[in-house]
C-alpha cells in the first residue's frame, strides 16, 4: 500500500477508535442511569457549550493557561541553562543529578500541599508546574548535550571557535531534538499538574477551580466538560510543539542523501 | 620542461623548514604508535605520509594541530600558528547551510559581511555555488567532502592538515576531489601536511613524501617530487618510477 493510503487508513482507525470510546460511555451511562454518576456524552457537549457561553469559562481558561504557560517557560529556561552546564562538565552533573533524582521521585501531592503552605493560591499551579517539569527538560537536556558530535567538538576546537558560539552554534542545535522530545512529554504533565494544583489551591479564575465547584455542586456533566478542556489543551499544545519540530529546516530531507 | 618558474618564491638554496618533528614518542596504553619519529615539513610545500592504515597518522595531525600531545619528543614551529583541518569525513555541523558551515569557523575574525564573501568564493572555487543554501543532508557524500576542503581553505590559515580527506569516494570522485584540492592550494600554496594511505593521491598532490611503517612509525623513506602542481598524471614516466619503488617498499614491509 502506498503511503497515502496508509495514512488514511490510520485516520480511519482512529476515528472508529474515538466512536468506539463515546460508545461505550454512552452505553455505561444509559445502564448506570444517574446523571450524577455518568453524564451522557450528549449532556456533557450541552454542558461544554453552556460554559462556553460563560464569560467566567474564558477568563478560567485564559488563566490556567497563563499559569502553565508560565510555569513551563521558567523550566525551560532554566532547565536548558542547567543542562548544558550539566552536559558539559561532569563536575556540574555530579551536583544536579542528585537534585534531579530528588525532584523526580517527589510526588506531585506533597509540592502542591507544600506550595499552598509557601504561596498566595495564584502562584500555586505556577510552583508545581515549573518543579514537575524541570527535571525532564533539564535532564534531556542533559542527555542532549552530552550526546554531542565530539568530531564536531573537535573542529571547533581546531578551528579555535569561541566558547559561547560552541555553545550557541554546536551544543544547543545537537541537544534540540532531546528538548523537542522532552518539551512534547512535558506540556502534557504541565496541564494535568495545573490543573491538579488548582483545584485544591482554588485561585478566583481556574479550570480546576470550575472542576471543584462542579464536583461540589454534583454536576457531573460540568466536571466532564472542564476535564474535555483539559483533554484540549494538552492535546492542542502537543500538536503544536509536532509541527515546530518537522519544520526544523535542516530535517527538510533526512531520509535521503 | 621548465616547471620551475611556476613555484612561487626562492626555494633555490632549500626550502625553510615550517614544522619540525623530533623524537617524537606517542603511545596508547600498550600500543606504541610513535618512537623518536624525526620528520620536517618545508614551508609552502605538500608533504605527505603514506602509512599503513592505524598507524598514528591521525594522532600525529592531531599534535601537529595541538589538540593531543605527544608522550615525549617536541614539535617545533607549530605556536601560534593557524590551522585548517580536513577531516576524514566532512564534520559539517547538519543545522546550518554549506555558507552557513564555512561561515561559521569564519565569524571570530572577519565581519559578517567579509564572512560572506569569503565563504562564498570558496564554495564556488569547489564548484558548489548552486548549493551554497543546501543543508549537509541535502548533499551526496563527495559534496559534504567538499564544503569540509572549503572551510579549510577558507579559514585563513598557514598551515593544512588533511587526513585521508578522500577515503570514503569512489575513484571517480577521488580524482575529481584531488584536483579541486589542488586548484585551491595552488591559490595560495599553504603549508601542507597531507596523511594517507593512498598512493595514487600522494603522487597527485604530495612534493614530499614520507613513507611511515606501520606502529611504532617510523621513516622509512623520503621522497621529493619536484613536478609542478596544477597538470600531474599518473601517466607520467617520473610518477611511475616512484610509484614502482613504493610499491617495492610496501612489499617488503608486509613480508
Amino acid at each position: 500500500m502506498d503511503e497515502g493510503g496508509q495514512r488514511k487508513r490510520a485516520r480511519w482507525i482512529k476515528a472508529v477508535a474515538i466512536l468506539s470510546l463515546l460508545l461505550i460511555w454512552e452505553i455505561a451511562a444509559r445502564l448506570v442511569g444517574s446523571a450524577i454518576i455518568i453524564p451522557t456524552p450528549e449532556n456533557t457537549l450541552l454542558k461544554l457549550a453552556q460554559l462556553l457561553q460563560t464569560g467566567g469559562f474564558w477568563d478560567a481558561v485564559g488563566a490556567t493557561i497563563a499559569r502553565g504557560l508560565l510555569g513551563f517557560l521558567v523550566s525551560l529556561f532554566t532547565g536548558v541553562i542547567v543542562g548544558v552546564a550539566a552536559g558539559a562538565s561532569s563536575i556540574v552533573r555530579s551536583g544536579v543529578s542528585p537534585v534531579l533524582t530528588v525532584l523526580r521521585a517527589t510526588p506531585v501531592m506533597s509540592v502542591i500541599l507544600l506550595a499552598l503552605i509557601w504561596f498566595q493560591s495564584d502562584w500555586v499551579p505556577v510552583f508545581v508546574a515549573f518543579l514537575m517539569v524541570f527535571p525532564i527538560l533539564c535532564g534531556n537536556m542533559i542527555e542532549g548535550v552530552r550526546n554531542v558530535d565530539r568530531g564536531l567538538l573537535k573542529m571547533t576546537s581546531i578551528y579555535g571557535i569561541r566558547r559561547r558560539r560552541v555553545i550557541f552554534g554546536v551544543y544547543l542545535p545537537s541537544a534540540l531534538p532531546y528538548l523537542m522530545a522532552a518539551m512534547t512529554s512535558a506540556v502534557g504533565i504541565t496541564w494535568k499538574v495545573v490543573i491538579a494544583a488548582e483545584v485544591l489551591s482554588q485561585p478566583l479564575h481556574a479550570v480546576g477551580t470550575g472542576l471543584q465547584l462542579s464536583k461540589y455542586r454534583l454536576d457531573t456533566a460540568a466536571v466532564f466538560a472542564w476535564t474535555f478542556v483539559a483533554i484540549a489543551l494538552t492535546a492542542l499544545s502537543e500538536h503544536a510543539l509536532e509541527r515546530v519540530n518537522s519544520r526544523l529546516p535542516w530535517r527538510r530531507s533526512d531520509s535521503g542523501n | 620542461m621548465h616547471w620551475s618558474g611556476l613555484i612561487r618564491g626562492s626555494r633555490g638554496g632549500g626550502a625553510t623548514v615550517a614544522i619540525e618533528i623530533r623524537g617524537l614518542s606517542k603511545s596508547f596504553g600498550e600500543l606504541s604508535v610513535y618512537r623518536n619519529l624525526d620528520l620536517g615539513v618545508e614551508e609552502s610545500r605538500v608533504t605527505a605520509l603514506l602509512g599503513p592504515s592505524g598507524c598514528g597518522k591521525t594522532t600525529l595531525l592531531d599534535m601537529v594541530a595541538g589538540v593531543a600531545f605527544p608522550d615525549s619528543g617536541r614539535i617545533e614551529g607549530i605556536e601560534g600558528r593557524k590551522v585548517g583541518y580536513v577531516f576524514q569525513e566532512p564534520r559539517l555541523l547538519p543545522w546550518k547551510t554549506v555558507l552557513g558551515n564555512i561561515e561559521f569557523v569564519l565569524r571570530d575574525l572577519f565581519d559578517p559581511r567579509e564572512c560572506r564573501a569569503r565563504a562564498g568564493r570558496w564554495v564556488e572555487l569547489v564548484g558548489l555555488s548552486p548549493f551554497a543554501e543546501y543543508y549537509p543532508n541535502e548533499l551526496s557524500g563527495g559534496m559534504r567532502q567538499r564544503v569540509g576542503i572549503a572551510r579549510a581553505f577558507a579559514y585563513p590559515s598557514n598551515l593544512l592538515l588533511l587526513d585521508e580527506p578522500f577515503q570514503a569516494l569512489d575513484l571517480g570522485l577521488k580524482l575529481g576531489l584531488v584536483e579541486v584540492v589542488d586548484e585551491a592550494w595552488r591559490m595560495d600554496r599553504r603549508t601542507t601536511l597531507f596523511v594517507t594511505h593512498d598512493i595514487g593521491e600522494t603522487l597527485l598532490l604530495a612534493d614530499d613524501l614520507f613513507v611511515l611503517s606501520a606502529a611504532p612509525a617510523e621513516v622509512r623513506a623520503h621522497f621529493r617530487i619536484d613536478l609542478p602542481h596544477g597538470n600531474r598524471s599518473l601517466a607520467d614516466d617520473r610518477l611511475i618510477e616512484i610509484e614502482r619503488k613504493l610499491y617495492t617498499l610496501l612489499a617488503t614491509e608486509s613480508k
